[in-house]
């Protein structure tokens, strides 16, 4: 592990202009700072990232949103054998102390890809840019159409409707974790969230906008306005080096959090389709949708929620099954919302993101073993409850459950023979050294 | 726990509508006598209770379903609505569209759950946030009168959660009617009508406390 000294000193070949004239612990937490986003530097990195994130260890990382940017393959490290990692960590079971580079690597290579980085996020938010654009109209400009033109390509129709999907988009948006004054009484916070949301919708027409999707674009949104707060308290301290400024940049707040948001979207767009029913393009759906005559389970939300119960839940825990089967709870009922949310109503924001660290380490599939796990989680209180106590534990899951003992219950119910120690109520991780 | 000459009922009713219109403010201001302008969008579905008592020998709990205003379009509905036995409607009267959708949730409703003897389940319509200015036909109540007769709704009010106006009263409503249902009903099937429309009966529970493994 590297010493003090060695680490200002790494830090000193960006920080030049230290005179020692800053506080003593600022100085201590910019060296901290530089020295985690040097590790980003080293291809080996992704391993460590991916191991704290498997175990709710990026809590306190100042570059969570680089993290999540690195686990979704927004960025890329070349060559990573992430199977291997899982199969390794389980094994050795003991904290692995040499993960982060102790001195700088070559320059090359080590360039390379933080470059690459910073070129790709250029790229994207480029295209957001354009999208954005695009999607601007001004009908007043348009010498040929008229306001009440029903022609859906009408450049006032589409106007119209654009006003009246906002509005829609709106309404859920300044509902955005009302508890939290980052969000609610936030003007620029909730403009920029509505132009995302509107973007995303008019890219993907099969989407549109639909409840909810506010709620996995809330937390995306505070993870980057906390790492560019970060920067701006080291910046105080001294200068970086420019592709940390580049990729943490506050101005592209809107774009960044659009192309991460874009990316969980792919992975969970399932929990929200209904059927094959498309949203108008002002948000609302057909007024008399052919869904009447299909099956629920054609939902793909339900089936997996089915899937989860019988295929999961049943053999991990068939008394429970058992339970809310007699009680005549499907999962659906409250299990829609956990999906749609990624469970973001069952915990508070801190560690709801050590949850999303830890789906997005691994793959959304860790997502059913998730639900099974914290239904296990309370299971005492389930089995001892009647229909009406148990459905209110369901849909107001109880607050202080330990979501790392969560994490560690599903990733042993995904992989018991990797993980087969767990226990109901693990004691503390030991400090892992690279902290 | 009740005493034993009191009866108690237990009803599930729906209250659904158009994002926005106020449903959750409604539950919350029925159930907590409370208001604030910033609950979160419901997601799927939601509940809460409120327990009535109705008169000196009755204990009404009610079990009111909060469904989410995009719900609509899914199936997902014929499994909310599941076993209820009343329904408010929810409109927003700053919202001409949010009326726009009342008829399309009726339907919904009725094509989806009845009562045993094949009747539509009693609904109330509220119009709310009536402190506010109104936008179409909330301004005009002939027209909503008209509009309740002809599609069969039990009733309608104005209501506004953030003044409490008539929120008790449309629940009274409500459960007048529900309870006039259970009678006709429990006449028709000779069932006693201190039975309660559906029951959470103690065998189920301490049976499954058996099957615990812990």
């Amino acid at each position: 592990m590297s010493e003090p000294e060695e680490i200002a000193q790494e830090v000193d070949e960006d920080a030049g202009q230290i005179s020692g004239d800053y506080q003593l612990d600022n100085m201590s937490a910019f060296l901290k700072y530089m020295f985690e986003w040097k590790c980003f530097y080293d291809a080996d990195y992704f391993e460590e990232i991916l191991k704290n994130s498997l175990h709710g260890e990026l809590r306190a990382s100042s570059f969570r949103s680089v993290c999540w940017q690195i686990l979704l393959k927004i960025f890329t490290y070349p060559d990573r054998k992430k199977e291997n990692i899982i199969a390794e960590d389980a094994l050795e079971n003991v904290p692995n102390s040499s993960e982060c580079p102790e001195e700088t690597p070559n320059d090359e290579e080590q360039k390379s890809c933080v470059e690459e980085w910073s070129e790709h996020i250029t790229q994207c938010r480029r295209e957001y840019e354009l999208l954005k654009e695009s999607l601007e109209l001004d009908p007043t400009l348009s010498l040929v159409d008229n306001p009440l033109s029903q022609n859906t390509e009408s450049v006032w129709y589409k106007h119209f409707c654009d006003t009246e999907l906002k509005t829609v988009i709106r309404q859920d948006v300044v509902r955005t974790f009302p508890t939290l004054d980052f969000f609610r009484n936030n003007e620029h916070i909730q403009q920029l969230m509505v132009a995302i949301l509107f973007c995303y919708a008019r890219k993907y027409p099969h989407m549109c906008y639909r409840q909810g999707m506010h709620e996995i674009l809330a937390p995306i949104i505070f993870v980057l306005h906390c790492d560019h707060q970060a920067l701006l308290h080291a910046l105080e301290v001294s200068s970086v080096d420019e592709h940390l400024t580049t990729i943490l940049n506050e101005q592209y707040l809107e774009h960044d959090a659009f192309t991460i948001f874009c990316k969980v979207m792919s992975s969970i767009e399932n929990y929200y389709l209904i059927n094959d029913s498309t949203p108008t393009s002002s948000g609302y759906f057909p007024p008399n949708p052919k869904t009447s005559l299909s099956c629920i389970t054609d939902n793909h939300v339900v089936s997996q929620l089915y899937y989860i119960n019988e295929h999961i839940l049943k053999p991990a825990d068939p008394a429970l099954h058992a339970q809310l089967y007699n009680l005549k709870i499907p999962l659906t009922l409250f299990g829609i919302r956990w999906l749609r949310l990624l469970f973001g109503r069952e915990f508070s924001l801190q560690d709801l993101l050590v949850l999303w660290d830890f789906i997005f380490a691994e793959s959304f599939e860790l997502v059913n073993y998730v639900v099974v796990a914290m239904l296990v989680a309370i299971r005492d209180q389930i089995l001892s409850s009647d229909h009406i106590e148990c459905l209110s534990y369901l849909m107001r899951y109880p607050p202080g459950i330990d979501v790392n003992s969560i994490i560690e219950h599903a990733l042993h119910l995904k992989y018991p023979h990797l993980y087969p120690e767990y226990e109901p109520s693990p004691s503390p991780d030991p400090a892992h050294p690279c902290k | 726990m009740p005493l034993p000459d009191k009866r108690e009922f237990l009803y599930k009713i729906l209250v659904i509508g158009e994002l926005g219109a106020g449903k959750t403010s409604i539950i919350k201001r029925y159930v907590h006598q409370f208001f604030s302008p910033h609950y979160r969008a419901t997601i799927g579905v939601d509940f809460a209770l409120k327990v009535i008592n109705w008169d000196q020998e009755t204990i009404i709990r009610l079990q009111l379903w909060d469904i989410a205003g995009q719900e609509r379009f899914g199936n997902m509905t014929r499994v909310y609505y599941k076993e209820a036995v009343g329904a408010f409607i929810v409109f927003d009267v700053t919202r001409a569209a949010t009326f726009d959708a009342v008829l399309k949730w009726k339907q919904d409703l009725d094509a989806k759950v009845t009562l045993p003897d094949g009747n539509s389940i009693p609904c109330v319509l509220l119009a709310n946030k009536c402190d506010q200015p109104k936008e179409g036909i909330a301004n005009n109540q002939n027209k909503i009168d008209e509009f309740v007769k002809e599609n069969n709704f039990s009733g309608w009010f104005e209501t506004s959660a953030k003044d409490n106006i008539n929120i008790d009263d449309a629940a009274k409503m409500l459960v007048q009617k529900i309870l006039e249902n259970d009678k006709v009903q429990a006449n028709g099937n000779s069932r006693p009508t201190s039975e309660p429309m559906f029951s959470l009966s103690k065998d189920q529970d301490t049976k499954s406390r058996k099957n615990c493994a812990c």
